[in-house]
Formats: C-alpha cells, sequence, structure tokens
C-alpha cells in the first residue's frame, strides 16, 4: 500500500546511506555550514543507549537503542556478525547463514542476495543507521603505494587515478576522527626486509592514540618468527608480525581526546578487551558511524531520516543533473505499507554500501554510460588455517585481532598470484568453528564429557586454540558483478541485488600460496594443524587439484569504480559522477581495486576529501 | 566550596603541609571505602538486567576512581606519597566513612532499595544537610587549608619540584572526567572542586532547591558539568541514585524538590544475586570451595592494592595491567555471588569480603 507525497523539500546536499561514509560526508557538510538530508534505509537508535522507554524487553519490539542491540545479540543462538541488528524485510541484509554451496546451474535466493554463481559471494554488511561499522573489527590499515598502480607495475588489475601522495594527508584526517589506535614507526613497514611494502609516512606524523597493547599470542609469534623467511619465484621474503592499527579507544596521546560513547558518554572509554568487536562492542570503544552522525546533527545542519528506502534518482529533462530523490518511507518494520516522498539537493551524494548504491543506480538508470555500474565487484576471500599451540597461548581475549604478518602484501609476484595479509586472531576457532559457543555442545553431546573430564579437556585445548586469516588480494573483473532481475524484489518491492561472482586462478593461486606460507609456519611452531576445508564448504573451490576455502571478509569493494576515463569508470578521482554533474558516489564501490588491506579506512580517507570536493563544487552552483 | 562556621567547628583547621597530607590520605582512603559498597551493588546485578542502573553505578565507580586520582595527585603535587596496600587503609564493613560522618553506616549490600538508599548518604549535598557533615564538607576543608597554606608558605615548599609522577589523562579518560596536572594552587583547588561537583553536584551556597537543573532539553540524563570535565553533561550522584531510587528520570524543568518527573527507569530488584550483607571470611568457614574463592578474590584485590600503589608512587605505567586486575576481580565476585552459602536460612549467595593480604 503506498501514497504518493512531493513535499518539494530542497535541500543543499541529500546524501542516501547513514554508514561511515554517509556520516562522515555529513558530518563535514554540516560543519561547513550546508543543509544535509541523510536518509536511511534501515533502523536508528535516535543517538540512544538505552532505550527511550527502558530497557529492551523482546525481539518482537523494535530495538531502538544501543543496548536494545546488545540484548539481541546476547539472545541470539547464532552469533553472526549482523546478530544483534534488526532484520527488516523492508531494509533486508545478507547474512553469512544464507549461504551455501552453488549447485551448478542453479540459483541461490535463500537470502537477500541472489547467487547466479558459479561462486558464492560470501560477505553481508548491515543496512541500519550507523552501517556496516557496528560489526566491523576496526582494523585501519593504509594501502600500499604500488597498490594505487597495479597496473602499470604487474600489469594485472587497473590503476587508480590518484596516487598514495594524492590521499595520504586524507589517510591522517581519517585517522584522527576514527581515532585510530597505532604506532607510526611501526606501520611504516620500515622494519621489514621487502622495500615492495615500505609506506611513507608524512615527516613526525603520529597516530592520536598509542597502539592497543598486542596479545601474549602475538608476543608469541614475534618471537617464534623471528628472522623466519619464506620463498617464492627465487626470492626470499620475510615474516613479520606487525601490531595492527584500530579504530578502537587506546591511550590518547598529547591532548587528543577520544569520542565517547553515543548516548552514553561515560561509556566508550578505553577498549577493555570484551572480546567481541564483532559483532558488537558494548562499551563502543571500537569506533562506529553512530559516533559520526552524532557529531554531524550536532552541527544543528544535518537531519536523519531513517527507514526512508531511496528507490530512484530522477534526472532532470536533459539528463544532466539528478532532479530528484524518490523514497519509500516505512513506519514498522512489521509491516509493509509505506509512503513514498521526493526530495531535491543541489548535489546528491550516494553512501549507501558499495552493493546497495549499484542497486540504486542501476534501478534509476542513471551515471551508467560506462555500462560498469555494478561490475568489479571484489572482496578479500580469507582463507582461515587453524590448530592447537603446543603450548597455552590465551586464545579468546582481547580484540579480534590486534597484529597480523604484512610483509608478503606486496611484492613482484604480484605479476603472477595475489598478495595477502596475514591476520592473527586472538579468538581461538570462534571463525572457523563456532568455539566456544558452537563447539562445547559437541563434546557434551558426541564425545560425552561431562564434570571434571569437560572441564580439564576445555582449561587444556581451549587457550591453545589458534587461526589465520590470509586476505587474499582480489582482481577487478567485469563479469563479478550486480545486477537487478523483476523476478527479485524485496516487499517493498525494492530490487534484490543480483549477484554473479567467480575467483580466478590469479586469486586462487595467491591461496595456495598462503597454505604453503601458513603450512611453514605451522611446522616451525610446532602447531598441530586442524585446518579443513570441504567440498561442503560455501566458499569450496579447487586449485591445481587442491581444495581450499574462502569465507567473506565483509570488504565489498567495486561497483562503481574512479577511473582517468569515462568510458571505462563510473567516477572521477573528485569521486563524482561522469554523467552527472552534482551527482558524487562514495564507499568502497569507488575502489578500483582492493588489494591487501582492509578498506575502511582508505574508503573514509576517500570520502574526506570527497565531503571537500562537494562542498566546492557547492561554491560554483 | 562555602563552609559554615557551624560545620567548619568540626574540622581540624589544616594549618601545616603534614596535616594538609593527613587530610588528603584520608580523602584517597574515603574515596577507596566507597568502592566496596558500590561494586558489591553492582556486581550483584545479574548479567543484562537492570541495564540502566548497572550504567549509573558503574559510571559514579568510575567517578570515585577520578576522584580519588584527583586528590592523590594534588598530595603527590605537595610532595606526599599517598599508601595505599595496608590492610589499615581498608575498612571493615558496616563502617562510618573515614571523614568523620557519624550520621549514617555504610554495608555492603546487594543492588537493593536499602543499597541505594546508602548511597544517597554517602552523596548527600551538604546544602542538604546544613547540621550533618558530609563528603563536600570535608573537602571544603581541605580547600580552606590549601588556600591557607598557599597564602602562607613559598610556593616552592607547598609545590615542590621532583614529586612523584602524576596520574596522566592518557591513563583515565572516558569514564568521569579530564584529569588536570596538579601544579599549583589553581590546578590543586580545580581537582579538589571537581570531587565536590560531581559527587554533590552543588558547589555553590547559592542554591535554590526549586530551581530546575541545568539539563539539556529533554534528554533527562545530563547536567551541569561538562565545561567542567569535558564531558557531555550529566546529574551529580546524589541525584542519579535519586533517579535509581524513585525509578524515573530528572528531566528538563525538574528540580530538587520536584523530584525526577521523567520517564520511568524499569528496575527489578528480583534480577539480582541475594548476596549476604557484610559478607566476612568467618561466612564460608565451613564451605572450603567458597573460601577458597574468597581467598582468591582477595589475593587478586591485594594485587590490585600494590599496583595502585605502586603507579601513585613513580610507576604509573603499572596502571595498564592494573585494568586487567580490575577484571579479574569482577569475574571472582561474580562467581561468590553466583553461589549459595549452605545452610542459610535466608538463602544468602557469598560475596566478595574486600581483604588486604598480608605478606
Amino acid at each position: 500500500m503506498s501514497t504518493v507525497i512531493n513535499n518539494n523539500e530542497h535541500f543543499d546536499v541529500v546524501i542516501v546511506g547513514a554508514g561511515i561514509s554517509g556520516a562522515i560526508m555529513a558530518e563535514q557538510l554540516g560543519k561547513g555550514g550546508k543543509n544535509v538530508l541523510v536518509l536511511e534505509a534501515g533502523t536508528g537508535t535516535g543517538g540512544r543507549f538505552f532505550s527511550q522507554d527502558g530497557d529492551h524487553k523482546d525481539n518482537t519490539q523494535q530495538v531502538s537503542s544501543y543496548q536494545g542491540y546488545m540484548s539481541t545479540f546476547f539472545t541470539a543462538l547464532a552469533k553472526i556478525p549482523n546478530a544483534p541488528y534488526p532484520q527488516n524485510a523492508n531494509a533486508p541484509q545478507p547474512l553469512v547463514t544464507d549461504l551455501a554451496p552453488i549447485p551448478q546451474g542453479q540459483v541461490l535466493d535463500k537470502g537477500y542476495f541472489v547467487q547466479k554463481g558459479p561462486l558464492p559471494f560470501a560477505s553481508t554488511y548491515t543496512r541500519a543507521e550507523g552501517g556496516t561499522t557496528l560489526h566491523w573489527l576496526g582494523t585501519c590499515l593504509r594501502m600500499l603505494p604500488e597498490d594505487f598502480a597495479i597496473k602499470t607495475r604487474f600489469g594485472r588489475g587497473l590503476d587508480w587515478p590518484i596516487s598514495y601522495e594524492d590521499l595520504q594527508p586524507w589517510y591522517e584526517v581519517a585517522e584522527k576522527n576514527l581515532g585510530v589506535s597505532a604506532n607510526a614507526d611501526e606501520q611504516t613497514y620500515r622494519q621489514i626486509d621487502n622495500p615492495a611494502v615500505h609506506i611513507p609516512y608524512a615527516a613526525s606524523y603520529e597516530y592520536k592514540m598509542e597502539k592497543i597493547p598486542q596479545s601474549y599470542l602475538d608476543q608469541y609469534f614475534s618471537k617464534g618468527l623471528a628472522h623466519m623467511q619464506v620463498s617464492f619465484e627465487g626470492k626470499p621474503y620475510p615474516i613479520d608480525v606487525v601490531s595492527t592499527p584500530q579504530a578502537r579507544n587506546g591511550m590518547p596521546r598529547g591532548d587528543y581526546r577520544p569520542v565517547g560513547a553515543v548516548g552514553h558518554a561515560t561509556a566508550g572509554q578505553r577498549c577493555a578487551g570484551n572480546s567481541n568487536c564483532v559483532p558488537i562492542c558494548p562499551i563502543q570503544a571500537k569506533y562506529n558511524a553512530l559516533k559520526t552522525l552524532e557529531q554531524a546533527k550536532n552541527t544543528g545542519k544535518v537531519e536523519i531520516r531513517t527507514q526512508c528506502v531511496a528507490y530512484n534518482l530522477e534526472t532532470d529533462e536533459q539528463g544532466k543533473n539528478i532532479a530528484q530523490v524518490h523514497y519509500k518511507k516505512y513506519q514498522s518494520t512489521d509491516s509493509p505499507d509505506y509512503q513514498c516522498h521526493t526530495v531535491s539537493g543541489t548535489i546528491v551524494v550516494l553512501a549507501s554500501h558499495a552493493v546497495e548504491n549499484a542497486k540504486l543506480l542501476l534501478a534509476s538508470n542513471v551515471a551508467n554510460s560506462s555500462d560498469q555500474v555494478g561490475r568489479n565487484l571484489m572482496d578479500h576471500p580469507t582463507m582461515l588455517t587453524w590448530g592447537l599451540m603446543p603450548t597455552d597461548i590465551g586464545a579468546f581475549r582481547g580484540p579480534g585481532s590486534t597484529s597480523g604478518i604484512p610483509s608478503l602484501r606486496g611484492g613482484e609476484f604480484r605479476k603472477n598470484r595475489a598478495a595477502f595479509r596475514i591476520e592473527i586472531g586472538n579468538w581461538g576457532w570462534s571463525w572457523p568453528e563456532g568455539a566456544p559457543v558452537g563447539t562445547v555442545p559437541e563434546l557434551i553431546d558426541e564425545k560425552n564429557m561431562f564434570g571434571e573430564q569437560l572441564k580439564n579437556y576445555i582449561g587444556s585445548v581451549y587457550p591453545r586454540m589458534f587461526r589465520f586469516g590470509f586476505l587474499v588480494e582480489q582482481l577487478p573483473d567485469a563479469n563479478n558483478r550486480v545486477t537487478l532481475d523483476d523476478n527479485y524484489r524485496d516487499r517493498l518491492g525494492n530490487y534484490r541485488p543480483v549477484i554473479t561472482y567467480n575467483v580466478t586462478d590469479y586469486t586462487r593461486a595467491g591461496m595456495a600460496a598462503a597454505k604453503e606460507v601458513s603450512d611453514q609456519i605451522f611446522q616451525r611452531l610446532g602447531i598441530e594443524g586442524f585446518t579443513e576445508y570441504s567440498p561442503s564448504d560455501a566458499g569450496y573451490l579447487t586449485y591445481r587439484g587442491e581444495g581450499y576455502s574462502y569465507n567473506g571478509a565483509g570488504h565489498l569493494v567495486g561497483t562503481h569504480i574512479m577511473g582517468d576515463d569515462p568510458k571505462t569508470s563510473v567516477v572521477n578521482k573528485y569521486q563524482q559522477s561522469w554523467d552527472h554533474p552534482n551527482l558524487f558516489l562514495v564507499g568502497c564501490g569507488n575502489m578500483p581495486t582492493i588489494s591487501t588491506s582492509n578498506p575502511t579506512l582508505t574508503m573514509a580517507a576517500l570520502t574526506y576529501w570527497a565531503a571537500k570536493n562537494v562542498l566546492d563544487a557547492l561554491t560554483q552552483c | 566550596m562555602y563552609l559554615s562556621p557551624d560545620k567548619q567547628k568540626r574540622f581540624t583547621p589544616i594549618t601545616n603541609i603534614e596535616e594538609l597530607h593527613h587530610q588528603l590520605q584520608l580523602a584517597i582512603e574515603l574515596e577507596f571505602s566507597t568502592l566496596p559498597p558500590y561494586l558489591s551493588a553492582l556486581y550483584s546485578i545479574k548479567e543484562n538486567t537492570n541495564n540502566c542502573a548497572y550504567q549509573v553505578i558503574q559510571s559514579v565507580v568510575m567517578e570515585e576512581m577520578f576522584h580519588l586520582s584527583n586528590a592523590a595527585n594534588v598530595l603527590i603535587a605537595t610532595g606526599g606519597s599517598p599508601a595505599i596496600n595496608s590492610p589499615e587503609f581498608l575498612p571493615s564493613f558496616p563502617t562510618r566513612l573515614p571523614d568523620g560522618e557519624k550520621w549514617f553506616e555504610v554495608s555492603l549490600l546487594k543492588f537493593s532499595p536499602e543499597a541505594i538508599q546508602t548511597f544517597k548518604y554517602i552523596e548527600e549535598p551538604s546544602e542538604n544537610a546544613p547540621n550533618l557533615i558530609t563528603i563536600g564538607d570535608f573537602y571544603a576543608n581541605i580547600e580552606k587549608g590549601l588556600t591557607f597554606l598557599s597564602e602562607t608558605l613559598p610556593p616552592g615548599e607547598l609545590f615542590p619540584a621532583n614529586t612523584h609522577p602524576q596520574i596522566a589523562h592518557k591513563y583515565y579518560y572516558g569514564g568521569g572526567g579530564e584529569i588536570t596536572p596538579v601544579t599549583d594552587i589553581g590546578s590543586a583547588m580545580f581537582a579538589i572542586n571537581a570531587i565536590i561537583a560531581q559527587g554533590e553536584g552543588i558547589p555553590d551556597r547559592c542554591w535554590d532547591p526549586d530551581k530546575p537543573f541545568p539539563l539539556e532539553e529533554g534528554t533527562g540524563i545530563a547536567s551541569g558539568d561538562h565545561q567542567l570535565f569535558m564531558q557531555p553533561r550529566e546529574l551529580a550522584h546524589y541525584y542519579r541514585f535519586d533517579e535509581l531510587a524513585q525509578g524515573r528520570r530528572y528531566v528538563c524543568g525538574d528540580s530538587h524538590n520536584s523530584g525526577p518527573t521523567g520517564p520511568q527507569i524499569p528496575i527489578d530488584y528480583a534480577q539480582v544475586y541475594n548476596m549476604k550483607p557484610n559478607p566476612n571470611p568467618g561466612d564460608y568457614a565451613f564451605s572450603p570451595e567458597l573460601a577458597a574463592l574468597d581467598y582468591e578474590f582477595n589475593r587478586i584485590f591485594t594485587l590490585l592494592l600494590d599496583q595502585l600503589h605502586n603507579a601513585f608512587n613513580g610507576d604509573p605505567e603499572v596502571l595498564v595491567p592494573a585494568v586487567g586486575t580490575m577484571f579479574k576481580l569482577k569475574e571472582l565476585a561474580q562467581e561468590l555471588m553466583r553461589n549459595p552459602i549452605p545452610n542459610s536460612p535466608e538463602q544468602y549467595t557469598a560475596g566478595p569480603t574486600w581483604q588486604y593480604l598480608k605478606g
């Protein structure tokens, strides 16, 4: 049921999406004195830590506070990344539990995504105010200089229209505003004997907070892997453990003051190692976009409307500018009833995540003269290896990961196969096996353990659990794409994303190399391997006769890439649509390649830059 | 803060540095002595219930630690050394507070109306209690002494160089306020005033109990101290506890005399472990498991006091591992509270006994 209301509302800027890039854009523009409207498809918290009517009571009641999310999380049987957040048929979201192998020639349409394969796209995102930062891990790595030019350097993928040097000042802005904890002298990777990975920082630059203390496990690895090398194509590469920069409150340097929790300023203090950054940090020590949205609202210039799903962008008569944004406003997640509204903006910014941006552009048939909208969808196919350490390494403590092995992120081997970054997981076998919640029942039900025996087993085995995550590079591929199909609609009648996806041999070769490195490390440290890749895994694939499995990293990149040429890219380096001068696209969709860094920091840096470009464009209007 | 002549008579005036140090050491003991009662009530709340109450008590605890650090920094800045790791540092409960209030007793209680009433007594604003000694009065006497000494002693004597390093902001933020270094009379007065303002919330004798609190529009959660402490506005402790006592939020337009008129705060006293009031080691004489658990709690508590002592006596870096110790303490406290005391007619559960173990 729908009615159409045209309020003739006009704003300086209409932003679609209240995740991190929408939040950054809104805050920057609000600070710049512009009238901004943010449309968010999902529900919101209204800036509340507690529900207005007290504690959240049950799952049928609409969750409207951060603590309400916590309650939902506590009662959820499967603690998946989206477990704390509303499942909302009016703004559905993909779930990892929807994943399954795709039988040849068939379509997997169990969840929100319609997956045409041949392999499933394994990553998810969150459609709610705050976006996927509600459940991210907070990893904030910069890209390598060579990542911006892999076509030129290695004959692979695409070059960016900008260089590392162009983005470097914006990295600093993003690191400050997201509250990244790290030590710059470590993050240059100068200490690593592989010049390909060295990252230049501005002279005397320092992060605003000291690095998050590395776990005991990290230190164990540092010692055990000291001076280790592996060999690729006859060339030795070092294996070095380095702490990972994280958007998580640590100890501030100098006068820096971290932002408190939204709706509860005395929460949001230093990371207390609650061990569930994913899916939700109970105290908001981890950055989430609600914080930036709060700052945006505090400018007095920004209005956020939740439960408003943008579904069509209408151009002016010349087909040049975006004249109207059409959206459906629903009152309740329990009902498919909605009203249609239109608003206009001098400038329109799409910030609704790579897949959703592409969907809206395709549904509106705009910005696609290049035929690149929806294409080049990338992720980090993440291969896990896991095992038992010979000794107690204190698993299941602290943030999900505090260190990694970045020394294989770059090198000449990228001519032939994908690079990868190794993440050292602090939470035992939680990812591959669902430990401890998912594995203890098995001990009881199948191994018949109880009492002292069960206790002793848990006490001796669980603290030794360990896993690596290998974030393997994927190249832009025009055939990996989001399309629309009239047969697949959600409850409001909006399109569901139809995804075609595969993993090329370039990436598969990277997975094979990663497995080799893992085997060597396991051998060196005496780790008992329990890694198992089964054809029944959703992300199972083979390379040269060996089987591997990948998981989604939640890093959705591509779909409206930036470039130098309007014929082959969707936006220019200012992140402005080639086709529509008043349309800016932001988010990971702009990134022409994914390389080996988690993309959020780079995306945030790009968005701070885009915000400046939007402000400049408004001055010229 | 203003201290009436009547009240001033009940305090020893501070006229020399030794007396100042003694009073500041008492202040540290006073701040710390509120922690076992607050934490016992806090940890007795079952996981994921009574969220609002949990957050209120937790935030007050954080601010008590902030107060303790402020008092310690003033003591350090004036050349003293906080003494924290000794059995004498801790009261045995039930107790009177160490700053001279004789009109109420503090017990270790589970989260309950009685506990909240005690908390309100602890945080009672001086203006509410013209004939009683409050914590604010105690600090007003210290302020008076500081002013006197700064007027009579050369600055190098009151604030000597080469004292222990103070607790810096980087160790402590987001939970209570902005720690500023104490270097002179101005910063010392600021640090002490921060304690009074957060606890009693009314550092001003021109107080009208019918005048609305400076609350943010509509939120009902915040009030008057953000400029002082660089944090969003929130009510003083007394009024935050009063919110729990009355089960309602203070909102815009509310005053002391109106009480809170805002949204209800859901409180469920059934979702609380039935901790024995003022548990002591003797309660566990017939349960070796509980005795062992309580001993382990006190061992960790002793470690925490040792760490805090070292942090305040030259080695602030120790505050980093001390955070982990605090979490262990919470785990052990809750483990005690989940376990019934055998043969208890009241069906009490155990609770931590908060003892410093010697040697």
